[in-house]
């Protein structure tokens, strides 16, 4: 079975950018879910919630900022290659 | 966008508005991936507004108001009222001798008026057939995931007074 190094580096790059994608799509919908759901909380009168909620999105925002700027290195190594 | 471009001699008008129709609408990896990351931006500045209106939230201080005479409405009836302002409609019910409850007119799924079903004994909105609990409000079947806002009411002498919006 071929792995991922007996691929031409072109279809690699092309791999870990839908990788990247892949998990910069996930995180984005719990960033969703946790939006909803901290302002749920705020209008029921919950107001401890929303601090952890502001770290774990911010968390998540740079998770896909990071992934964001590693893909578009792959991408430029792709091209060249 | 400039900021995310990777240095390039093309002009970032031509990337957004080619010359060409078809090239205008075709969406690079590139495009999508900065689309997502923008909108996790977007989502992560909705949090810091949630928790800047936590952090500076206010505790509001809601008027003393009579809105009923004792034994005015019999047991299982209702009464509408405005409660703290004229805007904000309530429903008052008798449910028994000497127990009263009130509660914001409001659903809070999408503030449809709510009404008092005496044959099933709960509060519905006939919207998206929501239904709350006659004794505290909470949901019983429904889309709305929170309880209706109760407004407490005390007895002082012949009159129902008003005093708090709780939720």
């Amino acid at each position: 079975m071929p792995t991922s190094n007996d691929l031409p580096p072109q279809n690699r790059g092309l791999t870990a950018i839908a990788g990247a994608m892949s998990l910069i799509t996930v995180l984005l919908i719990v960033q969703i879910w946790l939006l909803s759901a901290a302002l749920e909380s705020f209008l029921s009168g919950n107001r401890h919630t929303a601090l952890p909620a502001t770290i774990f999105s911010g968390v998540m925002f740079l998770i896909s900022l990071a992934g964001c700027g590693k893909r578009g290195r792959e991408l430029d190594a792709a091209q060249v290659s | 966008m400039k900021w995310l471009r990777r240095g390039t001699s093309e002009p970032l008008w031509r990337d957004e508005f080619s010359v060409r129709t078809a090239d205008e609408r075709y969406v690079t990896r590139r495009q999508l991936t900065k689309f997502l990351v923008l909108t996790s931006l977007s989502m992560f500045v909705g949090n810091i507004w949630i928790l800047i209106r936590s952090l500076f939230y206010k505790a509001p201080v809601y008027p003393q108001q009579p809105v009923a005479q004792l034994g005015e409405i019999p047991v299982g009836g209702v009464k509408l009222f405005s409660y703290p302002t004229r805007e904000d409609h309530c429903i008052m019910i008798r449910t028994a001798q000497d127990e009263y409850v009130g509660y914001s007119q409001k659903c809070t799924h999408l503030s449809c008026v709510v009404y008092y079903s005496q044959a099933e004994n709960r509060l519905e909105c006939p919207c998206h057939r929501g239904f709350f609990s006659i004794k505290d409000g909470t949901v019983l079947q429904g889309p709305p995931s929170r309880p209706l806002p109760r407004i407490v009411l005390e007895t002082r002498g012949e009159q129902l007074v008003a005093i708090e919006v709780k939720g």
